[in-house]
């Protein structure tokens, strides 16, 4: 008996708040790595001790993630020790992903870097991870781009600083680059972090110019296998979104544009305003509100099981999800399947390899024709159903006209907009560690997209409402990314001194192929855009090829002197396809450093304090951020032909080539303080950023004398400075109820400090919006400052400022005089009127728990941006089609200030300053999520097998409130677009563990 | 073991270093997509691509987009907004005309655009590996004649602008004025290669010097070439700074030889005025030119609708249109959309001013009825009810009239209509379209008397499609009869113009049952610039050329003053068309390179 102990050492770890068993700790002997285990799913271990050494002289070491590491002498007793964790604070010893695979606690982070946990990334009932965790990171501006199934976010980080090229941080899944996060499963992620400063994405070079993401994926762990299922259904539906407008209002602002010319002056002259059919339905009182009509209470599910499990050497971890949802209108609707494996295997004492699969196959259709804003502005008039319930497509009867916005509400047959796509993703590599601290890792991923978009329109489609011609398209695209990674790392520890030098190279391309064909006039709709040689007319073909490489090697230093002065520094070199011949490489180098002031001795004394940090970094990050073969001058073929005979026509693209294009360069420079106290109850961290920019990239527009349309050209420069804070405090934390907070603020100030003619640069095909103005954000809008509308009281002065040489009149915008010539002149009144970048941005969480309960309430706050909103362009001063009910026209009876005086025959676009009504201050603030959850207790879940039990309601977009009336019943987050509002919705969740 | 360890480290540290160096070399650009000029443009076969890419701004101007419409009819004697309505009231009646006008950007981009795709042909065409010297020079005859009617579009709407005769390759951001003289420099001196250069006329094949033989119908021919030069030195002819009696000479003498050669050019005048617009005259055909007068067009096919320069092909088929299909209210008793009519919904565009209407002495002169329409046939059977005739103005014993389908539904005159309200169906005389001043009346400019020329019933696909597929004509013969005649005016040889122009006006004049042609003659004395104007109007009215017409003989004000009461706007800058913003807020020199007055 005692022989047979003293070659083992028994015990149970437990967590000291709960008693509960911990599986999964990681137990060790002290200065004997070869010694380890874990703990199985009761909390048990059984270790086996070096030989010779006596049991009583070693030292245990228990450690697992979330809980304080702790050290323990065996003693007297060693088969039957129990230990109690204790569930770390706000742990510093978490690791943080710092890119290439690499990682570094928490404690010696040097950059700004903000990470996201798992529980975070599920709380909303989205598909998209990073709609997920909207307004949750400092200093990333996340919005939803629209209501659509499968709509793209926007996201910012610190500010825009490029034109040409999109914003988007780079993003690297699992260590490659190319795949896409919105693809991923909410729930196989572990972890989010997104490098903010250009000492943290240094080590990425040209391509963390906007920041970098690094989403981890969920891995095997060793010990017993877990299930767990997550799980949600709700609806769908139930938009903010203003109603139009219907009855009196409507006959109203018809009589009022008529009577403005004289043709109206009693309800006596209706016949002379209201065509016949129109008349009748009006009698007949049959106002319809198509807003409501299209609308339909959706339903959204997702459903997602997962196994992690596996031994010592051999790690897995398998989930398979669907998320389905059926849209808030009609033909909306999407369907994705996921598939993630991840593999990690120990080959032997020196060399490891994991394997990551996974598959996403997704099915949407999309409505083309979007019935939000036809509904909003179609006459409110007729019937939209017949007798039999069958849409009217002319729902006035007799004025074969307007058509239903319902139209195509028919059916697949009438208009079919579906996409497919398939994401396929292979990752792989080698880590092999020849010798104590140095470790090679090889790694190679391939991302491959197939997508298809495929189109029928029927001759009755909306779509078709100018033609009259069937029409179905087709497009294929296939993508292929490749990445190929090499990276050396070199571990020393010289008493003191701690090292970690690291070089690396990367290789990355990306292939695009795309085919198109479409035709019209098909006969047979059934065949809908599978059978493209049944389109007799109007048949086109295109295809392309895109192909860009790029090629980089990178080296960094990590160093930290007893874990109190930490210094990094990063070096690498870029080489990029898409820029001139001569401009292709450059190298950006980085450092940072940081003072751990909490470990000093002089702060022992300080009990308030548990942690603070300072840090600073300083860097050049680049931006190769142009479309490929943007240097290049080419040709491009276009339709031509003399009469029925075809002329092959080769014509200028319309970009023409700069020869001299070089990298946008950006330098940063970062402070940040990162602060604790009360043992952390409250933590936070302060980053202060000034960002230069210099060669701003931008697809200029040209004098159209040139006979070609833009070229690249490094125009300018830009800065971008902001403080960003991130809050976590724990205000009530007793043993049945804790209320937690979390508070994430960003505040970016961005302007263009110079350009290279010295004025600003007005852009020729879109001045109002794709100007750069000096002083200003890059995404400005550029108008006439709207004052208000001229009042009765006000006519002589009206007559005074001229539009052209066209006098004002009361009922004109007023607009401002910037010049003060008294005339109103787009080249010299128009000027900068507010930006898209909001001036700050909050996100608030409040999480309660009460026992078994929880509840988590989410508020978010986006202040200080303008939206253009699309809305206040349908406002018809004809009164012929409609509008939002709530807005305000001025009529010599009825002073407004917010619409102009309606005026039969008369279009918005030839009201003198008329684009400025659209471009509204877009503050709001939302009630973004609110969750209750109750988790069933540890012991009634012992008896069905399960380690973890939550139901959970959520309910999402709760409410938004904006800030200026002229956008009331909007969410602007939509940001000005009419169509695709974002929906709401109420969906109830299991999340379950075995 | 450690012997398989180290080899595989190091075959593993050599896969991966020897591998990454080998790629770095793979940072240049490879584009399989979009060729470089250089590998099209440098054989004989690859050439003729950047030629006809030269003339994919001619269907822009001409019917596909309503811009150059736009630019050469409305603001004139002849036509109004219709309805008073405010679409582009900067062109129709020079109200909120600022440099923002988008017909002019739109109009300066597409010739622009076209003016560097001639100079790049121009410039590389002795790189292009032609070995017989006279195909090389048709194909740079076509370019120059294309060149040259872009930049005589240029120079007569914009003035002394930017004149550039090199491909532009890097992104050039100052430009300074050239004079007209200069413009007109260039003008002529390419039009006289391309009248020197270019083939007598068009055909399917046979065409000496041309590989393939073809010479497609709608390529630039002599002719066409002439007529445009003729147009140039006429148009030049008025300038101050010019010489105007060899202007006229020259003129008249390009157009006479059209008028001696019709049968060289294959151009000859229909019979009938009305001939000339039916549409199936219009309807392109590979292998005949369609249209006997026709000498140089746009061409639209309706059968290979892929190579029309986009899905719009010619839209003019609704800019005349009134609103006969109840779009607005009140409808029409007996009246729906159809094809025949035009689809009136949706671009309605312009109406006849009155004295447009009043030109036609419509009695003697084939000309009215063949342009413009009166009546409307029902096309949907309807019985007159009690409230229809209250609103219409009827006798109560129209009611239960039943209107089958072909009788008259709609009447719109140039003349006061006695006897209404007995009448079973609608009507709107002159009285009630136009108020006694001649401006548009409030309650009844919605329907008016329309033009018919462009009216499409072939080959359109719907009631409410907007394309059309017919050509549109941009030179004609008769129109050299007018220039040889204004020419022989400025010459004054005023006999030889009342010659010319009563060759059209034989033509025009009603021969049944009563012949008219003896009371359609004019007299020497006849003959003044007004009634050349007047005449231009009869015969050319909305073919693209009004506005051009009038500024060129300075008449812009005058006329418009006498027969547009509805522009109130007018003064003399507007001679000149703004540069567009754009242009001026693209160049860093954009001040000293200077808007045109007034703008």
């Amino acid at each position: 008996m005692a022989m047979a102990q003293q070659g083992t050492i028994t015990g149970t770890v437990v967590d000291e708040g709960t008693g509960q068993s911990i599986p999964g700790v990681t137990v060790a002997v002290k200065g004997y790595p070869a010694s380890t285990t874990v703990t199985d799913s009761a909390g048990v271990f059984h270790l086996r001790p070096p030989a010779n050494l006596a049991v009583t002289r070693l030292v245990l070491q228990f450690s697992y993630i979330g809980y304080e590491s702790t050290e323990l002498r065996p003693g007297a007793n060693p088969n039957s020790i129990r230990i109690s964790m204790k569930k770390s604070d706000k742990s510093m010893d978490e690791v943080v992903v710092i890119g290439y695979g690499q990682t570094v606690k928490k404690r010696d982070l040097t950059g700004a870097i903000s990470v996201v946990k798992a529980a975070d990334i599920v709380r909303s009932p989205t598909n998209d991870p990073i709609q997920a965790i909207e307004g949750m990171v400092p200093g990333a501006d996340i919005t939803s781009t629209s209501g659509k199934e499968n709509a793209a976010d926007s996201i910012h980080i610190r500010g825009t600083r490029s034109v040409s090229s999109s914003s988007l941080p780079l993003y690297i899944i699992d260590g490659i680059q190319g795949g896409s996060i919105s693809q991923l499963n909410p729930n196989d992620i572990e972890s989010i972090e997104f490098l903010k400063d250009a000492s943290s994405t240094a080590i990425y070079g040209s391509q963390g110019a906007n920041g970098v993401v690094i989403v981890t994926t969920k891995h095997g762990t060793s010990g017993k296998a877990r299930i767990s299922y997550n799980g949600y259904m709700g609806t769908n539906g139930f938009v903010q979104y203003p109603h139009p407008r219907s009855g009196q209002s409507y006959v109203d602002l018809r009589r009022a544009a008529y009577q403005a010319t004289g043709v109206w002056n009693s309800p006596a002259d209706d016949s002379k305003i209201f065509n016949g059919p129109e008349l009748a339905a009006i009698q007949a009182n049959q106002w319809v509100n198509w807003v409501n009509l299209v609308e339909q209470a959706g339903l959204r599910e997702s459903h997602s099981v997962s196994v992690a499990g596996g031994s010592d050497k051999s790690k897995a971890y398998l989930s398979a999800g669907f998320y389905g949802d059926n849209g808030m209108i009609k033909f909306n609707n999407l369907k994705q399947y996921n598939i993630l494996l991840n593999l990690d295997q120990t080959l032997g004492s020196w060399i490891k390899t994991g394997v990551q699969a996974a598959l996403v196959y997704s099915n949407s259709n999309t409505r083309s024709a979007d019935p939000y804003s036809l509904a909003e502005t179609a006459i409110p008039l007729g019937k939209p159903y017949d007798s039999l319930g069958n849409i009217n497509v002319y729902p006035i009867a007799g004025a074969p006209v307007t058509m239903s916005p319902l139209s195509d509400n028919r059916g697949p047959l009438i208009a079919t907009n579906n996409s497919t796509g398939t994401a396929t993703t292979i990752n792989a590599h080698l880590d092999i560690n020849p010798l104590k601290g140095l470790s090679y890792v090889t790694r190679f991923g391939a991302n491959f997209f197939n997508s298809r978009s495929g189109q029928y329109f029927d001759s009755s489609s909306l779509e078709e409402i100018n033609n009259k011609y069937s029409y179905a398209a087709a497009t294929t695209n296939t993508t292929r990314n490749y990445e190929w990674d090499n990276i050396v790392t070199y571990t020393r520890d010289f008493g003191d001194h701690s090292f970690m030098l690291t070089g690396l190279t990367t290789y990355t391309q990306s292939q695009k192929e795309s085919y198109s064909a479409s035709g019209t006039g098909l006969i047979y709709s059934s065949q809908l855009f599978y059978n493209l040689a049944g389109a007799p007319n109007n048949r086109f073909i295109s295809s392309g090829y895109i192909q860009t490489n790029n090629m980089s090697y990178a080296g960094r230093l990590h160093y930290s002197y007893k874990g109190k002065y930490i210094v990094d520094v990063t070096d690498r070199y870029d080489g990029a396809s898409m820029l001139s011949v001569g401009h292709k490489n450059y190298n950006f180098p980085s450092a940072a450093a940081a003072w751990r002031i909490s470990d000093e001795k002089f702060m022992e004394d300080v009990d308030v304090v548990t942690n603070l940090k300072l840090r600073f970094s300083y860097g050049l990050t680049g931006n190769s951020g142009i479309s490929a073969y943007g240097t290049q001058s080419y040709l491009t073929v276009t339709p031509m032909g003399f009469e029925n005979t075809t002329a092959p026509a080769y014509i200028f693209n319309t970009v023409i080539g700069n020869k001299d294009l070089g990298w946008e360069l950006s330098k940063t420079a970062n402070l940040g303080i990162d602060l604790g106290l009360y043992k952390n109850r409250i933590d936070m961290s302060v980053d202060l950023y000034n960002t230069n920019t210099d060669h701003i990239l931008l697809l200029r527009s040209l004098p159209p004398s040139l006979g070609v349309v833009s070229t690249y050209q490094n125009v300018g420069s830009s800065q971008n400075r902001g403080v960003e804070v991130g809050l976590n405090t724990r205000n009530i934390d007793g043993h049945n109820f804790k209320w937690l907070t979390t508070i994430s603020f960003g505040a970016n100030g961005e302007r263009i400090t110079k350009l290279i003619s010295g004025t600003n640069i007005i852009d020729g095909s879109n001045p109002e919006m794709a100007s750069l103005l000096l002083g200003h954000p890059i995404h400005s809008f550029y108008n006439y400052i709207k004052q208000g509308i001229w009042q009765n009281g006000d006519s002589a002065k009206a007559a005074g400022l001229v539009f052209g040489t066209t006098p004002f009149t009361p009922g004109m915008i007023k607009l401002k005089d910037l010049n003060g010539d008294g005339k109103i002149s787009p080249d010299s009144d128009r000027t900068y009127i507010g930006s898209q970048v909001p001036k700050w941005t909050l996100g608030f969480q409040n999480t309660f728990i009460y026992k078994q309960f929880d509840l988590t309430v989410y508020a978010i706050i986006r202040w200080g941006q303008m939206i253009q909103d699309a809305q206040a362009g349908s406002y018809n001063p004809a009164g012929t089609t409609n509008a939002p009910g709530y807005f305000n026209y001025w009529t010599p009876t009825h002073p407004s200030n917010d619409y102009p005086a309606p005026k039969a025959n008369e279009s918005i676009s030839s009201i003198p300053g008329y684009t400025t009504l659209q471009y509204v201050d877009g503050s709001y603030w939302k009630l973004k999520t609110a969750t209750l959850g109750y988790s069933f207790p540890p012991s009634l879940l012992k008896k069905a097998f399960m380690t973890n039990f939550r139901a959970f309601v959520t309910v999402n977009n709760i409410f938004v409130q904006a800030k200026s009336h002229l956008i009331k019943d909007y969410d602007p987050e939509r940001g000005g677009a009419g169509d695709s509002p974002l929906s709401r919705q109420i969906v109830g969740g299991l999340t379950i563990g075995f | 073991m450690p012997t398989q360890k180290k080899q595989l480290i190091i075959f593993t540290f050599f896969l991966g270093f020897t591998g990454l160096l080998s790629c770095n070399k793979n940072l240049n650009e490879v584009d399989p997509t979009n060729p470089a000029p250089e590998t099209v443009w440098t054989t004989p076969g690859g050439f003729v691509t950047a030629v006809n890419g030269a003339y994919t701004s001619i269907p822009f101007l001409y019917g596909n987009d309503e811009n150059g419409l736009f630019l050469s009819e409305p603001g004139t004697d002849l036509w109004y907004n219709y309805d008073k309505v405010s679409y582009d009231i900067d062109l129709t009646q020079y109200q909120n005309f600022t440099s923002a006008s988008n017909p002019c950007k739109g109009v300066w981009t597409t010739l622009y655009k076209a003016i560097n795709q001639c100079n790049a042909g121009i410039g590389r065409i002795n790189g292009a590996g032609f070995t017989d010297p006279i195909e090389k020079n048709m194909r740079l005859a076509e370019l120059k004649f294309l060149r040259g009617f872009y930049y005589w579009w240029v120079v007569e709407s914009f003035g002394g602008v930017v004149l550039d005769t090199v491909e532009t390759t890097s992104a050039q951001l100052t430009a300074t004025r050239s004079s007209v003289q200069d413009f007109y420099n260039v003008i002529i001196s390419d039009l006289q290669f391309a009248v020197a250069n270019l083939p007598a006329q068009s055909a399917a094949s046979g065409v000496a010097h041309v590989s393939g033989g073809a010479w497609e119908y709608g390529r630039a021919t002599k002719p066409a070439a002439e007529a445009l030069l003729a147009r140039a030195y006429l148009s030049r002819a008025y300038y101050s700074f010019a010489n105007a009696q060899s202007d006229f000479q020259a003129a008249h003498d390009l157009a006479m030889d059209i008028i001696n050669n019709q049968s060289a050019y294959n151009v000859s005048l229909y019979p009938n005025y009305a001939d000339m617009w039916n549409p199936s005259n219009r309807l392109g055909n590979s292998n005949q030119k369609m249209n006997k007068e026709a000498i140089f067009w746009a061409t639209y096919s309706e059968t290979n609708t892929a190579i029309n320069i986009n899905g719009n092909g010619d839209r003019t088929n609704l800019w005349f249109l009134t609103n006969y299909s109840g779009f607005n209210p009140p409808s029409i008793p007996g009246l729906s959309l159809s094809i025949q009519y035009g689809n009136d919904q949706k671009n309605r565009r312009f109406m006849p001013t009155r004295a447009l209407l009043n030109f036609y002495q419509d009695s003697i002169d084939s000309r009215y009825s063949a342009s413009f329409q009166e009546i409307w046939l029902c096309n949907k059977a309807y019985t007159w009810t009690s409230a229809d005739v209250k609103t219409w103005g009827k006798d109560p014993s129209l009611v239960g009239h039943a209107m089958k389908i072909g009788d008259t539904a709609m009447w719109i005159s140039k003349h006061v209509i006695s006897n209404k309200s007995f009448r079973p169906y609608a009507i709107f005389g002159v009285d009630s379209t136009y108020n006694a001043n001649g401006t548009i009346s409030n309650t009844g400019g919605d329907h008016y008397v329309v033009l018919t020329k462009y009216l499409d019933p072939l080959t359109k696909s719907g009631t409410t499609s907007y394309p059309g597929y017919l050509d549109v004509i941009i030179f004609r013969l008769s129109e050299e009869y007018l220039v040889a005649a204004e020419a022989d005016l400025g010459l004054n040889n005023t006999a030889e113009a009342a010659s010319l122009i009563n060759v059209l006006r034989t033509r025009a004049a009603i021969k049944t049952p009563v012949d008219h042609t003896a009371a359609m003659q004019v007299t020497q004395s006849q003959v003044t610039l007004d009634f050349i104007l007047d005449e231009r109007a009869r015969e050319l009215c909305g073919e693209y050329m009004r506005w051009f017409d009038l500024k060129r003989t300075q008449k812009l004000q005058s006329r418009i003053a006498a027969y547009n009461p509805d522009i109130t706007n007018f003064n003399p800058n507007y001679y000149l068309r703004p540069v567009p913003l754009v242009e001026i807020q693209g160049l860093t020199n954009g001040a000293q390179f200077g808007q045109n007055p007034g703008y």
